[in-house]
């Protein structure tokens, strides 16, 4: 398990690079990166959940800390999320979609795919509910006070 | 000027209301009460009142690779002006200078993506060790083909995405026949990493989230079309690998 976080944040580290990320936010966002990536090996291996399921709790925990990240550092939630995000993003899925298709296996290619884009979707909504979770609780504390 | 920051921001891949926010409140810096912002993902349209006269400036925006420290930094800015106002020109110098600002060198960004897709690799199943230290080679050469060709603007995102997946294809083939690597899949799907569409994925959910849904679909147009040009490119070396050049006929 410690070699799957070591892993994610490794990966995290690359992308925050690829994407010229502040120095500050760099490890602090592969961090979080590493989290969500160990949620969805862990939700894959361990609660044999499916792989679209897993990218969503994943997606799930890393953008909560990427919100948290972003408060505590008074900076764009985006500068935490695209590292963070883009180990779950599915490539795998989008290759052995396409190896199937050439091979001729189109059953196969056909529910890989339904697998990739229900990755995509996964991201999607695990995105969507932590920033509308996020908004509604900023629109409280300001009606609130 | 105002236009200009919410340009280099969408540019650098932030998402549309961060980018309109910022216009706004630069414009409130320096007395533009009433301004209205039209932006999306491919163009800005603003339009202000200054004594009764209407203004209107138009924009267009062509994406840049993404940066994010641009990004940070013109947010940066723009909180920085409600505080401590700026003269117009020197603020109009500090953008241009957050706009030449340099990035990792592409060495470093070679290296730890490199490091990155090769632990990706590893994360697979069917990877070995050799397979990890040629998806490291391969990612690191592929890297410097996407540099490369980041160098021409005009280039097409699906014809520069397949021919960087074609690299990263051939690179594995390479590796396989060489008897190097084992796991052709793990190799591919590690290079891959450096190619896929994930920031134009992200921003597409929390734009439309946002109420930006046109610029949303855009974003999910713009990430479906690098996909299928990973798939064309990794599709075409591998059909040809799989079938020999004997299948044209």
């Amino acid at each position: 398990m410690i070699v799957q976080f070591i892993a994610g944040v490794v990966s995290c580290i690359g992308f925050a690079y690829l994407f010229n990320c502040p120095q500050k936010a760099i490890l602090k966002a592969a961090i979080v990166g590493g989290l969500g990536w160990l949620m969805y090996d862990y939700a894959v291996h361990f609660w044999h959940l499916s792989v679209v399921v897993s990218t969503f709790l994943g997606t799930l925990v890393l953008a909560i800390g990427c919100e948290i990240l972003a408060r505590i550092e008074k900076d764009a939630v985006t500068i935490f999320i695209i590292p963070a995000i883009l180990p779950l993003v599915p490539g795998a899925g989008l290759y052995y979609t396409l190896l199937y298709f050439i091979e001729g296996e189109f059953s196969l290619a056909a529910a890989k795919g339904f697998d990739t884009l229900g990755c995509a979707a996964g991201i999607a909504i695990g995105i969507i509910f932590v920033s509308s979770l996020t908004r509604f609780l900023t629109h409280l504390r300001k009606g609130g006070r | 000027m105002v236009v200009d920051a919410g340009r280099i921001m969408l540019e650098s891949g932030s998402e549309i209301y961060r980018s309109e926010e910022t216009m706004v409140r630069i414009a409130r810096c320096y007395g533009l009460e009433s301004i209205d912002i039209f932006t999306l993902a491919t163009c800005i349209y603003v339009t202000c009142e200054i004594e009764g006269n209407s203004y209107t400036r138009i924009k267009r925006v062509r994406p840049k690779t993404t940066d994010l420290s641009r990004i940070s930094r013109i947010n940066q800015l723009s909180r920085d002006l409600e505080k401590m106002p700026l003269a117009l020109n020197d603020c109009k110098q500090k953008l241009a200078q957050i706009e030449k600002r340099s990035r990792f060198s592409a060495q470093m960004v070679a290296l730890t993506m490199a490091l990155a897709c090769a632990v990706f690799a590893f994360m697979l199943e069917s990877c070995t060790l050799k397979d990890v230290l040629c998806t490291g080679v391969v990612s690191y050469l592929a890297y410097w083909v996407l540099a490369y060709l980041n160098r021409f603007p005009s280039l097409h995102l699906m014809v520069k995405n397949a021919m960087v997946a074609m690299v990263i294809a051939l690179g594995a083939i390479l590796c396989i026949e060489t008897g190097i690597g084992r796991s052709m899949d793990a190799i591919i799907i590690g290079g891959i990493m450096l190619l896929v569409p994930g920031v134009a994925l992200t921003n597409a959910f929390r734009d439309i989230l946002n109420g930006d849904i046109l610029s949303g679909v855009i974003r999910i147009v713009e990430a479906i079309i690098i996909a299928i040009g990973i798939a064309l490119g990794v599709g075409i070396v591998l059909f040809f690998y799989t079938y020999g050049l004997g299948a044209l006929g």
